[in-house]
């Protein structure tokens, strides 16, 4: 039923949306009061298990060359697609199509109308100090109002679409509460950041022909109803094609048999 | 019935039970780094260390008390595979003392928040929880600590012990970027995540650095990290793009930045911005992003 086809278009939504957080910094000040700032790790959050314990720990026990291999880093943050549904408010008419040139000179390409969606994302922070936590919140909600708009590069139909960020949800979860002398854990901090990103999907593109030729037909109405006579409009070939900055296009006309060029038409 | 007066312990008993929990812990032991945590910058509103400094450290013997195996483990979550990993080492109050409090005076006990570092997993693990009453008055007395302990989180802190191995875990978890300026007439687009050098080619290079910021909008100032070479010294010089292919002229040091980036395979930051370099339109600036993003 469907043939294949595959624009990367999710994966270009991911990436965008990961790249809007992928510079934040923490900052922090030693005792002579100077000023660092530090990048917040940042990674997908739905890894491979295998991937994850190869690349995070390629050798499983500590010695003296390695003796950092088995630390956990603060803070640290994360974000993931966690869901997507249609948006029926955003649609447009389904058969609305949109062209892009096709190097075949007698044929275009187009796909009907992008199909919206929202895709849902989740930014995960997390860290072991209250003051590391609020200062990445801070560096990432005002820019939300509560939508934050990039511009993307979807593909050859889709050059520059203008994808609106909306901040939906905030979460905090911080767990300090338990027994002290059951080996309790750290205190940890979580915020969840939840965002709705209004993007469209593409369906297949397809190849339509030119018309080169129009045909009207006369027929005299009311009395015989017998074919009076056949005009021909049509295109001589040309070489590129259309959009693409055709030339050498003519044109002619066949009117009761007679055929006339371009030149003799338009002069 | 009250407890019969015969059976009484002499003063000297406690003392005999606890030089022989010393000796047993000596002998059964290890030789454990205790490293004290120096608290500078407190926030008594959250109650928290905004950040600390580890320096002092003293050697003092410990018995692993949970031999089996770590107590905890390890955990894949959304945050990348967590280590939580935790031990249980004893040690005896007396030799506590006799060690650490008399080099450190301020530290009457072992300090929840303060590092141990391991000689046998060559593991750091942050002290969770200090027992002090396991075993419970066991000659009318308690002879040791109990310190639950579980991996230390590196919190970017200064680790200044003055034992490299141990120090090396602040140095190798990040990366002073390097800030360079370039001068107009570049070719090309740089790459965030690729190698740029100074040079006929990458292998006989004679600087490099790895782009974490370059861009279009600000052509003329770029961050690198991983350098190798002095920036000084190639001043004037084309520097390329290793993937790219862009060439620049170096025009100006502009100074190492106070910015680091963390060294941690968890982080893909450079990778998901050198993917979304051909997706996100950046000629198209939001007011409010500064193109930063």
């Amino acid at each position: 039923m469907f043939g294949y086809f595959y624009h990367n278009t999710i994966r270009k939504y991911v990436v965008a949306f990961g790249t809007i957080f992928n510079n934040i910094y923490i900052n922090r000040q030693n005792q002579d009061g100077d000023n660092s700032r530090f990048r917040v790790p940042l990674s997908y959050s739905q890894k491979d298990k295998y991937i994850r314990r190869l690349q995070e720990f390629p050798v499983l026990q500590s010695d003296e060359n390695n003796p950092d291999i088995a630390f956990s880093y603060m803070p640290r943050m994360s974000f993931e697609l966690s869901n997507l549904g249609y948006d029926a408010s955003r649609k447009r008419n389904t058969m609305h199509k949109v062209y892009q040139p096709s190097a075949n000179v007698n044929s275009y390409t187009y796909a009907y109308a992008e199909v919206p969606y929202n895709f849902n994302f989740s930014v995960h922070i997390m860290a072991r100090k209250m003051e590391d936590g609020l200062q990445i919140i801070e560096q990432i909600l005002p820019y939300f109002a509560p939508d934050f708009t990039i511009t993307l590069d979807l593909g050859s139909f889709a050059k520059k679409v203008d994808i609106p960020i909306v901040l939906d949800s905030y979460e905090q979860s911080i767990e300090y509460e338990g027994e002290a002398d059951d080996g309790a854990e750290h205190k940890i901090l979580i915020w969840t950041l939840n965002f709705s990103l209004r993007g469209y999907l593409y369906g297949p593109s397809k190849n339509g022909a030119i018309i080169t030729r129009a045909i009207s037909e006369f027929f005299d109405y009311g009395n015989t109803g017998s074919r009076l006579e056949t005009v021909v409009v049509g295109a001589t070939s040309g070489t590129g094609g259309i959009g693409t900055g055709a030339t050498a296009y003519g044109y002619y006309v066949e009117i009761f048999g007679a055929t006339a060029t371009d030149d003799e038409i338009f002069g | 019935m009250a407890k019969n007066p015969y059976f009484k312990y002499q003063s000297s008993e406690p003392a005999l039970m606890e030089e022989l929990i010393i000796e047993s812990i000596k002998v059964t032991g290890d030789d454990y780094v205790y490293i004290t945590r120096e608290a500078f910058d407190r926030d008594y509103l959250f109650g928290e260390d905004r950040n600390s400094k580890f320096k002092d450290s003293a050697i003092l013997e410990m018995y692993l008390k949970s031999y089996e195996q770590h107590n905890g483990g390890e955990l894949f979550s959304r945050f990348g595979l967590e280590l939580k990993d935790r031990l249980t080492v004893v040690v005896s109050k007396k030799r506590f003392e006799e060690v650490v409090t008399a080099a450190f005076p301020d530290i009457k006990r072992p300090r929840e928040g303060d590092l141990i570092y391991s000689p046998i997993t060559y593991e750091i693990y942050e002290i969770e929880f200090v027992e002090s009453e396991v075993p419970f008055y066991q000659g009318n007395k308690n002879f040791t600590y109990e310190l639950t302990a579980q991996t230390y989180q590196h919190n970017q802190e200064e680790i200044d012990t003055g034992m490299e191995n141990i120090d090396s875990i602040e140095t190798n978890s990040k990366d002073l970027l390097t800030y360079i300026g370039l001068t107009g007439g570049i070719t090309g687009e740089f790459l965030v995540n690729e190698t740029v050098y100074v040079g006929t080619t990458l292998d006989t290079a004679t600087f490099s650095g790895i782009v974490t910021n370059w861009s279009e909008l600000t052509p003329n100032k770029m961050y690198l990290k991983d350098i190798e070479g002095d920036v000084a010294s190639v001043i004037s010089s084309v520097i390329k793009g290793s993937e790219s292919g862009a060439q620049a002229v170096v025009n100006s040091d502009l100074g190492n930045t106070m910015d680091y980036v963390t060294v941690n395979p968890f982080a893909t930051n450079d990778q998901i911005r050198k993917e979304s370099r051909t997706i996100i339109d950046f000629s198209e600036v939001d007011p409010f992003s500064e193109g930063n993003y």
